[in-house]
């Protein structure tokens, strides 16, 4: 039971590091490097609303509208100029984790900060006690990618993004605003990083470079996405279940490599990630 | 809805494909642009559409100058428009590439009336656009237009590769709408039948220029086959 | 969707980011003003940027208040100035920073704040020129030379003294988790036979790479071992990820936490996260007495907003045992190297203390995290002789 606890909130924190960066990727092509400055953005507002007294949850919201609006600033300077040029999106984002981090260092210290530990409990899943929190992750993790899905698939603004990602100069024949649309999903993207990183803060270090080490995953699962979200879903739960069982079955200094692997065996069969599309 | 192009001149990069073209289709009035391949029609429909921005001229609609607008802004003052290459979103369901006809704003009544004309849609919504036929994905090119309840339909090549039952199902659509709502309609063609059963003026392009232009009447059609022969 | 100069625009746009971020990085390495050829230039090199840099500010604080002392008490007989350098996150870019301090700024001695294959490279570069190093680092006492003098702790003196303890109290089941890295492998390879000498038994032993996030299966492994004590073994940010994670665990209740790699810091970060760990180290902020609370008003003078820790208390003798050092054999590197082997060096807590080996040797405290993440001192035990893995010379 543990275990499979283990393995469901190793898939929900994956998820929830995961979606702003799929989100960006899937829509408008960029590989976003500076998702993990956007997740510290998101925790350092989450710490000084935590050092105001504010409830952690609060803290969660704020954020995501800290890194919502940064993701403004950065794709109006920036990014809105190097769309449908992949190579130089992944310099410039690049570029903009360096300035965020030396932001964020110069702003704060160096030192470790703390947002709180909120839902210290545990909860008894069929008699095994288990931390709350990663419970609550887990919770979360689903109510986004359903929440998602629901918006992509029935939603005006889900049909929107259908219609760019599917072809764009068609999408603007019939009068789909392409650059407010863009800069739309980069914030959005920025947002659920954000708020991932205020959510993940109780569970992690939190100083400038925070969340460096939780992305490496993330971007695999990102590639093995393809550009659908039942993809990235599935490549959540290959991975994380891979790292889970690899490291409580053998050695777990090993399930880092044996991640990759298998994550490009996967791209190697898929090449197109895991929901290839029927031309 | 009146579009008016006065001496129009675009291309891409060097190479300058359309060369001062004057065209006007009058308030619910509908033209037709014929002539032989690579004259430029595809071009001044996407210069008219925003996708090209040209290097003179101007273009207005309904008085309002759109030289240089982007398409997004363009469509929204109440264009449809139907390219030729990629006219559908292949990966999407039909019922999705209905839908993108006024983003999910569809009236139903209009709706039912439409898909009237194109019973093989009804019975699709579910399937991907992607696998339609290529005249079938006409059809939903034709009903995704009448759908966005436009003053200006434009069309590329709507009946290239259709078989004549269905030029005929065009004709009437087309037709219909113009009765319905008064729509102007402005179509690049090579079929001169369709024209002629749409069209009230034929203007013809010949190296990036309107070079003559003709009431379309059952008289003009030996001359207009004769300027498209090769 | 006319690009118009494209390769221009992206230039531009990469040129400007890469240069900010340039500047902002390269503004580290900065210059104290004002140096006169007499002056004794000392080089600081530590972690600025990169995971490390969490140990930055309270180590530059402490160098930066024995500078102060040095100058202002005339110490060492000549004027400390300093410069300090960058060592980034690898081998390369500490390379490079030492280097520059050395053939560049021309600094006579190296205080030196940075893990140990930084501190290799750097050192092979410093022990040609016989210029001094001072570290608190000595690669889990896998690294020695002449030049050399480790400032912190050994595994086996820190380690030993709360394995004693502990074992006292009856906690005689052990579980060793580490970081898959030199310092833990080396710390539990001393503290597993010595914890069979003393009768315990260790029901449990398994490492994890760098840069883990997760930690729950490994919680599961150590609480299915049932063990009394779990003794965590993991660095910097992962340190306080597992700290964390451990803390939120039900299961874990009961099992008594030793973490001396857990920063008083990072401890206090925790907060009730770290409510019950133990910890043993040269120095806490919570040691009684009047010399501390002078050492702290000195450090927070020189402009630290937090208490001082190991890394401020280290980096302070660093310099004081360099000043004591440069008075006692003048500004030549190898009559300093050899005088910081004879001096005693009385510290910022009032004792005098040695080095041996070219190791410290000292008291070691050990204390105890409250539930507001601040240790509390239960013991101070006598010395440990440091044990090392590689001959004192080489």
């Amino acid at each position: 039971m543990t275990l499979l606890l283990d393995v469901l909130t190793s898939i929900g924190i994956l998820t929830i590091v995961v979606l702003g960066l799929a989100i960006v990727l899937g829509v408008l092509d960029v590989i976003n490097l500076a998702h993990t400055g956007f997740m510290g953005i998101g925790v350092y507002a989450a710490v000084v609303a935590h050092e105001h007294g504010w409830p952690f949850w609060l803290g969660v919201v704020v954020a995501a509208i800290a890194a919502a609006v940064a993701g403004l600033v950065v794709e109006v300077l920036v990014i809105r100029r190097l769309y449908d040029r992949p190579l130089e999106t992944i310099l410039a984002t690049w570029g903009i984790s360096l300035i965020i981090v030396q932001l964020i260092t110069l702003a704060f210290g160096h030192n470790n900060r703390a947002v709180g530990q909120p839902l210290a409990t545990a909860t008894s899943v069929f008699g095994t006690p288990y931390s709350t929190y990663r419970l609550v992750l887990v919770i979360i993790a689903a109510v986004l990618v359903v929440g998602l899905a629901l918006l992509i698939r029935f939603t005006r603004v889900g049909l929107t993004v259908r219609m760019i990602q599917a072809n764009q100069d068609l999408a603007r024949g019939l009068g789909i605003r392409v650059s407010f649309l863009r800069a739309s999903t980069f914030v959005v993207g920025c947002a659920l990083a954000g708020f991932a990183g205020a959510l993940l803060g109780p569970t992690q270090a939190i100083n400038p470079n925070y969340a460096v080490s939780l992305v490496a995953t993330a971007f695999l699962a990102v590639l093995l996405a393809g550009r659908h979200l039942s993809g990235l879903v599935l490549g959540c739960v290959i991975l994380g279940a891979v790292q889970v069982l690899f490291a409580r079955w053998a050695n777990p200094v090993y399930s880092s490599a044996v991640v990759v692997g298998v994550a490009v065996v996967l791209l190697r069969i898929f090449p197109e990630g895991l929901t290839w599309r029927r031309a | 809805m009146r579009l008016e192009t006065r001496g129009v001149v675009a291309g891409y990069g060097s190479a300058t494909v359309l060369r001062g073209v004057d065209l006007t289709v009058g308030d619910g009035e509908a033209v037709a642009v014929v002539g032989r391949n690579g004259m430029g029609k595809t071009t001044l429909l996407k210069t008219l559409l925003g996708y090209l921005r040209p290097t003179s001229g101007s273009i207005q609609l309904d008085g309002v100058d759109i030289t240089g607008s982007l398409p997004e802004r363009i469509v929204r003052h109440g264009v449809a428009y139907g390219p030729q290459d990629e006219p559908v979103f292949a990966h999407l369901s039909v019922e999705d590439n209905l839908q993108a006809a006024r983003i999910g704003r569809i009236d139903a009544a209009r709706r039912e009336q439409v898909l009237a004309f194109f019973p093989v849609l009804g019975t699709r919504l579910r399937q991907r656009a992607g696998t339609l036929s290529g005249g079938e994905q006409k059809m939903l090119v034709l009903a995704r237009a009448l759908l966005a309840e436009p003053g200006l339909i434009v069309l590329d090549e709507i009946t290239a590769g259709l078989q004549p039952s269905m030029v005929n199902t065009v004709v009437t659509a087309l037709n219909w709408e113009r009765e319905q709502r008064g729509t102007s309609v402005l179509l690049v063609e090579q079929n001169i039948d369709a024209v002629l059963g749409i069209c009230d003026r034929v203007a013809v392009m010949k190296l990036g220029q309107l070079v003559a232009e003709e009431k379309a009447t059952k008289d003009a059609r030996d001359q207009l086959m004769l300027l498209l022969a090769p | 969707m006319a690009h118009s100069t494209p390769t221009r625009r992206t230039l531009a746009a990469l040129t400007a980011t890469c240069t900010t971020a340039g500047l902002m990085l390269s503004a580290c390495g900065t210059s104290s003003p004002e140096a006169s050829t007499s002056d004794y230039k000392v080089g600081v090199l530590l972690q600025l940027s990169g995971a490390g840099s969490v140990y930055a500010d309270s180590a530059q604080a402490g160098t930066k208040a024995a500078l102060q002392d040095v100058n202002s008490s005339k110490k060492a007989g000549v004027r400390f100035t300093s410069v300090v350098a960058d060592a980034g996150a690898d081998a390369q870019s500490a390379t490079t920073a030492c280097s520059r301090l050395i053939q560049q700024d021309k600094v006579k001695a190296l205080v030196v704040f940075v893990p140990g294959p930084q501190l290799l490279a750097c050192n092979t570069l410093a022990k040609r020129q016989n210029i001094p190093i001072l570290s608190l680092s000595s690669g889990a006492g896998n690294i020695c030379a002449t030049n050399l003098t480790g400032f912190g702790l050994v595994p086996n003196q820190q380690t030993l003294p709360v394995l004693d303890d502990l074992i006292a109290q009856g906690k005689k089941k052990w579980y060793f988790f580490g970081a898959d890295y030199s310092t833990p492998k080396t710390t539990i390879s001393i503290a597993k036979p010595y914890l069979a000498s003393k009768g315990g038994t260790t029901v449990g032993e398994s490492y994890e790479p760098m840069g883990t996030t997760d930690y729950s299966q490994d919680i599961t492994k150590i609480v299915n071992a049932h063990p009394d004590v779990a003794f965590l073994n993991v660095i910097g940010n992962d340190d306080v990820a597992l700290e964390k994670q451990w803390a939120a665990d039900p299961r874990t209740k009961g099992i008594t936490r030793v973490d001396i790699l857990l920063g008083e810091g990072p401890a206090k970060a925790l907060g009730s996260a770290a409510s019950g760990i133990w910890s043993s180290n040269v120095y806490f902020s919570s040691i009684p007495g009047s010399d501390n609370d002078t050492f702290k008003s000195q450090i927070q003078a020189a402009g630290l907003k937090d208490s001082p820790d190991i890394n401020t208390y280290v980096s302070y003798l660093q310099v004081e045992a360099l000043a004591s050092a440069v008075k006692s054999a003048g500004a030549d590197g190898p009559k300093v190297i050899s005088a910081l082997g004879k001096t005693d060096i009385t510290g910022p807590l009032g004792s005098q203390f040695q080095i041996r080996s070219g190791f410290s040797y000292q008291p070691v405290y050990l204390a105890q995290a409250q539930a507001d993440g601040s240790f509390a001192i239960q013991k101070k035990s006598d010395p440990v002789d440091p044990k090392l893995a590689c001959s004192s010379a080489s």
